[in-house]
């Protein structure tokens, strides 16, 4: 769809992505140390780094990607909602304190802190890049979608704006001002979503909102040909002549009977009401010939109560499918134990002083990402049912619907999403960075650097890996982010949970057994990815019966599987004691 | 391969000692910023002493106990989901259906762990 640039938007969205540059070049204008560049000198108060933790982690996934998963296929978004938030449970309650007492700048520093291997290093920071750049992605593809919709601009201009800017958040002042950055983001996409929310349940449930007339309900086609133009309709898209928006309430129930709103509904009564009634969604069918690429988007009717139980998204659990309920485990599996593995969410244990603090920053950090959580289910709903969605565009499912409340709204909503990219992929890019310059040169190499060296080392690192960022958001444009998000927790959990967690609680543990846990875990959920029937569908543009792999999401065969390994080489080498003379 | 290396940073504001160590013959520090240097092998600094074996600050035996409360939980729920989706449908409270309030539930249920983990952990 087209949509119009408003100047109200630009100019939030300019205050917004301005006042965040700003703020990083006056954090960052003191001058610095290494501990003050990868670990805020370990001095963030707990409260603010809890908030810090909901902005680094609540990212494009959690934010566009869950409210457009909801939107267009109902409840399953929030089952990653779930995901995401259970995974605080295992870092909290297991990793938290032990990473804190163990490390000083980066997870590596963590798991080698018995061994002083140079292997430990080796592997850990490749697990760590290779972690940093799959979660970089969606949030780049995030960025993109957005730009699209707010400024007018093409999917590039939004990739490159963010990685510019984020660029220059962590080279001002690394830890510092990426914190701060991540607390601002946090509190506002909390409460705006709050905000949001209170607007929804005070509109109540509409039928045909937004719509009139019967033939809002008829089949579109979107054509691409082959010179690129598109075609609506069989007619050149223009402002006039485009997609209509979709999303609808086609009969409240019966209680509500031959009225057209609801009006103002409580939080459980919103979800009741829907429940009873019956929405229009929309699916999608894509086939080619010689005249380009043709998307049909046809209307479906469905009763509230099957949108609202397991089964819209991850079609196996209503088919029974054994293939496609061991892949819905296997992601289920991931998330629980992916978060606990994210590297940019360890190192911000650093930056807090002492185990008490890290305790505490977690649950703010919990209680803000629970809230948060609870609110998208709402955003999402909102959204299927506002009359406002783009068929073509999943991730602009709530910009879209805080659209049609007011153009503030929308302007706010958007630079938050925006400023929500910038916080996650600052924290990606910071913790990326330190692998390289900390463990990888400093560690691996053994290039001895002075202070001011390190720093210089972690900011030339945070530059590449920006590059690298800007590029990959280009490639994978075309994907829900919380989809890819997914991979990018099956990799960190097979890669670098069985380590952690056997480091912590089997004193055997060999230096050798976690080298080869992190590289096998790494490798094998790579691979498997990249031989998955999704990737061979989405991103090579194969037939999905081609994949050798039964199912797309590794983590319920590559974790054991790290588990293993790590158990069969520890027996196999000499036992610690022995090996640390 | 380097054998020596920096095992503390020389930073003025940094409380912390410069020392040079053979890295193959002494395990190495374990710093935590703003604190005084650790070495595994040695007892962990007061409060967060107990329960854990020298060298490896372990988790306490109350977060592992809570963190098995809630894989219970996250079972249960992902066990619904795959074995009995038609339980999800009922509506027992309110009008909600049991896969939004069982979801809901887990979410609130991390946060009241969470903060009783805390409270427990600080008193004592």
């Amino acid at each position: 769809m087209l949509h119009e640039t408003s100047i109200a938007a630009v100019a939030i969205f300019a205050a917004f992505v301005l006042g965040v540059i700003g703020l990083s070049f006056f954090l960052g204008r003191k001058g610095q140390s290494a501990s003050g560049y990868y670990a805020a000198h370990g001095q963030i108060h707990w409260f603010v780094n809890g908030i810090a933790f909901a902005g680094d982690y609540l990212s494009a996934a959690s934010f566009l990607g869950i409210c457009g998963m909801i939107a267009f296929s109902g409840y399953d978004g929030f089952l990653y909602s779930i995901g995401f938030l259970a995974g605080w449970v295992v870092a909290l309650f297991v990793i938290a304190e032990p990473i804190k007492a163990l490390g000083k700048f980066t997870f590596a520093d963590a798991l080698d802190s018995r061994f002083n291997s140079r292997g430990i290093k080796l592997s850990v920071a490749v697990s760590t890049l290779v972690v940093s750049v799959f979660y970089l992605i969606p949030q780049m593809v995030g960025a993109g979608s957005l730009i699209k919709p707010l400024l007018g601009l093409p999917h590039e201009a939004g990739v490159i704006l963010v990685g510019v800017t984020v660029t220059l958040i962590v080279v001002t002042a690394g830890m510092v001002s990426t914190t701060w950055v991540q607390f601002i983001k946090g509190s506002l996409l909390v409460f705006f979503c709050g905000v949001l929310t209170v607007m929804i349940l005070g509109r109540g449930l509409a039928v045909n909102a937004g719509r009139e007339g019967p033939e809002n309900l008829a089949p579109q086609i979107r054509t691409i040909r082959p010179d690129g133009m598109v075609l609506i309709d069989g007619q050149p898209q223009s402002r006039d002549h485009d997609l209509r928006p979709v999303g609808t309430i086609v009969r409240l129930p019966e209680r509500f009977a031959g009225r057209a709103s609801t009006g103002p509904l409580g939080p459980l009564a919103y979800l009741a009401t829907l429940e009873d009634s019956t929405i229009v969604t929309w699916s999608a069918k894509k086939h080619a010939d010689a005249e380009g690429v043709h998307t049909t988007y046809t209307p479906v009717e469905r009763p509230g109560a099957e949108l609202l139980k397991p089964g819209g998204f991850f079609k196996g659990l209503a088919s029974g499918n054994l293939p496609d309920r061991l892949d819905f485990a296997s992601l289920m599996l991931a998330l629980f134990c992916g978060t606990a593995s994210l590297p940019h969410i360890l190192i911000r244990y650093y930056t807090v002083k002492d185990a008490a603090a890290a305790r505490k920053s977690t649950v703010v950090g919990i209680a803000a990402i629970g809230v948060f959580y609870v609110l998208t289910l709402y955003l999402g709903l909102g959204a299927m049912t506002a009359g406002a969605l783009d068929p073509t565009d999943t991730n602009m499912a709530a910009p879209l619907l805080a659209k049609t409340f007011n153009e503030t709204l929308f302007a706010i909503i958007s630079a938050i999403a925006f400023t929500t990219v910038l916080g996650t992929v600052s924290g990606l890019i910071m913790a990326g960075s330190g692998a390289v310059a900390h463990d990888l040169v400093e560690n691996v190499c053994g290039v001895r650097m002075t202070d001011h060296e390190k720093i210089r080392c972690g900011k030339i690192a945070a530059v590449g890996l920006g590059i690298v960022a800007m590029a990959l958001g280009i490639l994978f444009r075309n994907f829900n982010v919380s989809f890819l998000v997914g991979w990018a927790f099956n990799i960190a959990a097979s890669a670098n949970l069985p380590a952690l967690v056997m480091l912590l609680f089997w004193p055997r543990t060999t230096r050798q057994g976690i080298v080869a846990a992190v590289t096998v875990g790494m490798l094998a959920s790579l691979s498997w990815i990249l031989l998955s029937a999704d990737t061979f569908e989405k991103v090579y543009g194969l037939a999905r019966d081609l994949a050798p792999t039964p199912f797309s999401q590794p983590a319920l065969v590559t974790i054991p599987l790290g588990f293993l390994t790590l158990i069969v080489v520890s027996l196999l080498t000499p036992a610690p004691t022995a090996s640390r003379r | 391969m380097d054998l020596f290396q920096e095992v503390a940073f020389t930073a003025p504001h940094f409380p912390l000692p410069a020392a040079r160590r053979c890295i193959l013959c002494q395990p190495r520090a374990v710093s935590v910023v703003g604190r005084t240097a650790h070495t595994p092998g040695a007892p962990m600094p007061e409060s967060e002493s107990h329960q854990e074996s020298p060298g490896s600050p372990r988790a306490s035996r109350l977060g592992l106990a809570l963190f098995w409360v809630y894989v219970l939980l996250y079972g249960g729920f992902m066990g619904l989901v795959l074995a009995r989706p038609d339980l999800l449908s009922l509506r027992p409270f309110g009008g909600v259906n049991l896969a939004i309030v069982y979801g809901m539930g887990l979410i609130a249920a991390a946060f009241m762990l969470a903060v009783i983990y805390m409270v427990l952990r600080s008193g004592r």
